[in-house]
């Protein structure tokens, strides 16, 4: 089978969504905010990462919802538009939507909605329940009625576990993973959640928060390296409202909004400072492709040697 | 299973209202940028080099005016330019290959009018000489620099192959990758207590696979004892204004800043940054020591 990139660049001719064709250039490492919002760059993120008819499983985190907010700008929530995806998305593909169960005691061997896929809904209902079209099939409790889970630094039990059945696995899983809990992320089954040419999606940011700041990007890295997926793509999503002017460039109205070379006389801040998260990373990692086993040796055939016995 | 993922934390001060961790350094290409800031021409030939913009903003962010700055692979010297320029003392380190181009630009900023001083040394006869090294490097506030990929290497291919299985990228062995690793050790001892460290780095790519970078400088910041304070994005084009939904598309390129804090030791008092720019007595001591050595300044 033979991989081929998603990217634009590597794909010109590759249809998008909606059946418009990506520019020509450059592959972009950084994504303005879509003017649609943020549901439209999930949904782009889908059209560009998952081919038509393509599976794809939504997989909000545990408690991010509980995460605190601070930042200057109007922080994007991708756990709660990951839990409730707009009727956009399931134009084209298959998606699904996971998230945890209701608290409570759980079975290993519990009924098919604590593993979650194994359950669909389809018809009107599920419009009115999860935002998704009609025939879209939606698996695990309704997001919307989904309690806050347990605490996020241990496997969730609404999460497919590394016992938990995975009956379909998906070209393309998108998921998010705040500083504040990513500790679920090692006990997942990464490669058995995605097809060998899938993707996977995080979507993470740093936090700064009274003095403390995290980075959550080193340990993703390392935890999704060892479930035996490659990174293969680190692409920048700047907060909506931050455009070019000087809020963005530094303390207001020390620099103008277009780069200009300081001055000898320019005035500065008290360094050194420290930079509010503005930006959201969207890191993309692909399975490994295994080396074929090594082969058995290949039968010779009989070599017919002509006898020269004439009998 | 693997064990749950440290958090990578530092204490730090609060952030300050108004800079954010996008940095829109690629308002202007890097023609316009290198022209505004008086660059000889052949400097674009610098293609990995830290771009003026980036540099600028880094140096105002990290560094008070009197301060000095460490490029250990200064290339074309953009780091020592945009230093002196902003009335901080620079020093660069490059090769006999960019050195010429280095000092020229140097020269060109300080013929400008730059109120800070720089030099320009081969690292060569430093590295030979590590107590001159001490004596010209010590007392640093701030080390700016970026990765450059290796030139030499397996073939790139012109289509990006999928993941291939290989070695743990955070052990990914390169000339490049091991002396960015290895320069934060170095350049510990060179930083004042309080000082910083700045690596800002393309993605870089090999057989489909992206350099895990964040684990390669957080796990030699930890061996440093260097604590990460910020991780931001510089733009290296423009942010685009407000489009319509129906001609918006990913477009843009960025480097990745990691930025480390050499906290201050409990016995080891902070030293005050040095008075000037018009004053760098320590500076023209060392650029004498240097002319001594025979070192270029």
């Amino acid at each position: 089978m033979t991989h081929q990139p998603r990217t634009p660049a590597a794909q010109p001719g590759t249809l998008r969504r909606g059946g418009r064709r990506p520019p020509a250039g450059p592959p972009g490492t950084v994504w303005p905010h879509h003017p649609g919002g943020t549901a439209d760059t999930l949904a782009e993120i889908i059209g560009r990462y998952a081919r038509p008819g393509h599976r794809v499983l939504l997989l909000p985190p545990p408690t991010d919802a509980a995460r605190p907010r601070t930042g200057p700008g109007r922080e994007p929530d991708w756990a709660w538009h990951l839990a409730h995806p707009g009727p956009g998305l399931a134009r084209h593909h298959h998606v699904q939507v996971r998230t945890g169960p209701p608290p409570g005691p759980v079975s290993p061997t519990g009924p098919a909605p604590r593993t979650g896929l194994a359950t669909a809904r389809t018809g009107p209902s599920a419009r009115s329940r999860s935002g998704l079209p009609a025939g879209t099939r939606v698996a695990g409790p309704d997001p919307a009625s989904a309690p806050p889970g347990p605490p996020p630094d241990r496997p969730q039990p609404g999460h497919p576990g590394p016992g938990s059945p995975s009956p379909v696995r998906a070209g393309l899983v998108v998921t998010a993973a705040g500083p504040h809990g990513c500790g679920w992320v090692p006990g997942l089954p990464w490669s058995g959640l995605l097809t060998p040419s899938g993707t996977l999606a995080v979507l993470t940011r740093c936090h700064r928060s009274a003095g403390r700041w995290v980075d959550p990007l080193p340990a993703l890295t390392a935890a999704l390296a060892t479930a035996g997926l490659a990174w293969t793509d680190h692409i920048t999503l700047p907060d909506p409202g931050l455009e070019p002017g000087p809020r963005t460039l530094g303390p207001a109205g020390s620099q103008p909004a277009a780069y200009a070379h300081p001055g000898p006389a320019r005035v500065d801040p008290q360094p050194p400072v420290r930079h509010q998260p503005a930006h959201t990373d969207l890191l993309l990692f692909r399975p490994v492709r295994q080396p074929r086993q090594p082969s058995q040796p290949r039968r010779t055939r009989p070599t017919q040697t002509r006898s020269g016995a004439n009998g | 299973m693997a064990e749950a993922p440290a958090r990578r934390t530092g204490r730090t001060p609060a952030g300050e209202a108004g800079w954010v961790s996008v940095w829109p350094a690629g308002q202007t290409g890097p023609a316009a940028q290198l022209a505004a800031g008086g660059y000889l021409p052949a400097t674009a030939a610098d293609a990995t080099g830290l771009p003026p913009a980036v540099a600028a903003h880094a140096i105002r962010a990290y560094t008070r005016p009197g301060q000095t700055v460490l490029d250990p692979d200064c290339g074309a010297g953009t780091v020592v330019v945009e230093a002196v320029r902003a009335g901080r003392h620079a020093t660069g380190l490059t090769g006999p290959r960019w050195w010429p181009l280095a000092r020229a630009n140097l020269t060109a900023a300080k013929h400008a009018g730059a109120p800070g001083d720089g030099m320009v040394l081969d690292p060569q006869p430093v590295s030979g000489r590590p107590a001159g090294l001490a004596a010209v490097l010590g007392g640093t506030d701030l080390v700016l620099t970026t990765l450059r990929p290796d030139r030499t290497g397996p073939p790139r291919s012109r289509r990006p192959t999928s993941p291939r299985p290989g070695p743990d990228l955070a052990g990914w062995s390169s000339p490049a990758v091991d002396r960015l690793a290895g320069l934060l050790a170095w350049c510990r001892p060179l930083l004042r207590p309080g000082g910083h460290v700045v690596v800002a780095a393309r993605p870089v790519r090999r057989g489909g696979r992206l350099l895990d970078l964040p684990n390669i400088l957080d796990r030699a910041a930890g061996q440093a004892g260097l604590v990460p304070v910020d991780r931001c994005a510089a733009l290296t084009s423009p942010l685009p204004d407000r489009r319509p939904p129906a001609t918006w598309r990913p477009a843009g390129t960025h480097l990745t800043v990691y930025v480390f804090h050499a906290p201050p030791h409990p016995e080891q008092a902070d030293t005050p940054a040095l008075p000037a720019p018009a004053a760098a007595p320590r500076l023209q001591a060392a650029a004498q020591m240097g002319a001594e050595l025979g070192w270029a300044a």
